[in-house]
């Protein structure tokens, strides 16, 4: 059995691309495994095992960031076609502003769950961890910034759906009860997971500890491998944990692209 | 740096509570491992049960006993393999987690 990981990167005025360079060096420093992209154009490099080269998405999102003080382009649609692109058995997912600093996914690419993602989220500097809610039904959320699929039926139907909520999104946008104008990859996850486990929530799909974030607002340095993160006067270090780090700039600063 | 900067710098303290707070989840989710397929979470009732099963009360095949992994699902052991897989994954976290907790209580 083959197990690696798969990014997207489409470069917007964030260099995605150059972001994605640097989560496969510490996906294969970590976790040693291989890493694939998933982009529109080539890239000079050694560092993914395969490029797979797909026309870049033609639909796009604008996200405000904090960090620049502006809006710029986010292509996150086409994401729910990794299953289609991955070139292994067992695949981990992640987003290019996902930092990988240990190994605490290993044992989740290697036990038998056929799908796995963050379902409770602990913001860095608030005491207790939590599940995100969406719409008006307050659905729980289950996040798409870490995936961890087969190519079992199960993986296959959560993706199925999660590719007719795409193409269907205004229309779910009326059932859950949420704004339709900003497609969330998320959003989409979390309604793949409900029906796929026919409307109950799953209990099976949890990654066990919570995604940790570090939203644009938050300063972040990295020192001799210790990510300094600091807000307003209170500052903590972490070493040995992932983060999700929201604030591209500081990222783009960090690795200077 | 002008002044504000400056005094918003020397305000900036280190925050020892959220940072045991945030080291004690880190090491939450490296008590995890695999085995057989299945997912575990090293920690003393764990290794309890380990220790139960490999007396064989429940078994013809001394040791080799049916256990409820973290998702709930059952999976074929030994105890007694699954015991030592236990035993080290805590005591080499526990004493990581140690080793950390006490650097980070130096920060300033």
């Amino acid at each position: 059995m083959t197990t690696g990981a798969l990014l997207f990167a489409f470069d917007s005025e964030i260099k995605y691309t150059k972001l994605a360079i640097e989560c496969a060096k510490r996906i294969q420093q970590y976790l040693d495994i291989p890493v694939s992209l998933v982009t529109d154009v080539n890239l000079e490099t050694d560092i993914f095992d395969q490029q797979i080269i797909v026309d870049k998405p033609s639909d796009k999102n604008k996200k405000y960031h904090f960090d620049l003080g502006g809006s710029s382009a986010w292509y996150n649609f086409g994401r729910n076609c990794a299953i289609d692109h991955t070139p292994y058995d067992r695949t981990l997912l992640v987003d290019t502003d996902y930092m990988v600093n240990s190994a605490d996914l290993s044992p989740m690419l290697e036990c038998s769950q056929p799908f796995l993602a963050h379902k409770s989220v602990q913001e860095v500097f608030k005491k207790k961890k939590r599940i995100e809610r969406f719409g008006t039904k307050n659905t729980q959320m289950w996040w798409a910034t870490v995936v961890i699929f087969d190519k079992s039926t199960f993986s296959q139907d959560v993706f199925a759906v999660w590719k007719m909520v795409e193409k269907n999104y205004y229309h779910y946008s009326n059932i859950f009860g949420f704004d339709p104008r900003k497609f969330r990859n998320d959003f989409a996850l979390s309604i793949s997971l409900l029906l796929c486990n026919g409307n109950t929530i799953p209990t099976q799909c949890d990654i066990p500890w919570p995604l940790f974030n570090v939203y644009p607002d938050i300063k972040v340095e990295l020192l001799d491998n210790k990510w300094w993160i600091e807000h307003t006067t209170r500052r903590i270090c972490i070493e040995h944990h992932d983060l999700h780090v929201m604030g591209k700039t500081y990222l783009e600063n960090l690795y200077a692209v | 740096m002008d002044t504000e900067k400056l005094s918003k710098k020397i305000r900036t303290r280190f925050d020892h509570q959220q940072a045991r707070l945030i080291l004690r989840e880190t090491y939450q989710a490296k008590m995890l491992f695999a085995y057989e397929g299945g997912m575990w979470k090293a920690g003393p009732e764990l290794i309890l049960l380990c220790d139960a099963c490999g007396l064989g009360m429940w078994s013809d095949s001394p040791g080799k006993i049916v256990l409820e992994d973290y998702y709930n699902t059952p999976i074929s052991v030994d105890a007694s393999e699954l015991k030592k897989l236990v035993m080290e994954r805590w005591q080499e976290q526990m004493n990581a987690w140690q080793s950390e907790y006490n650097e980070i209580s130096k920060n300033r």
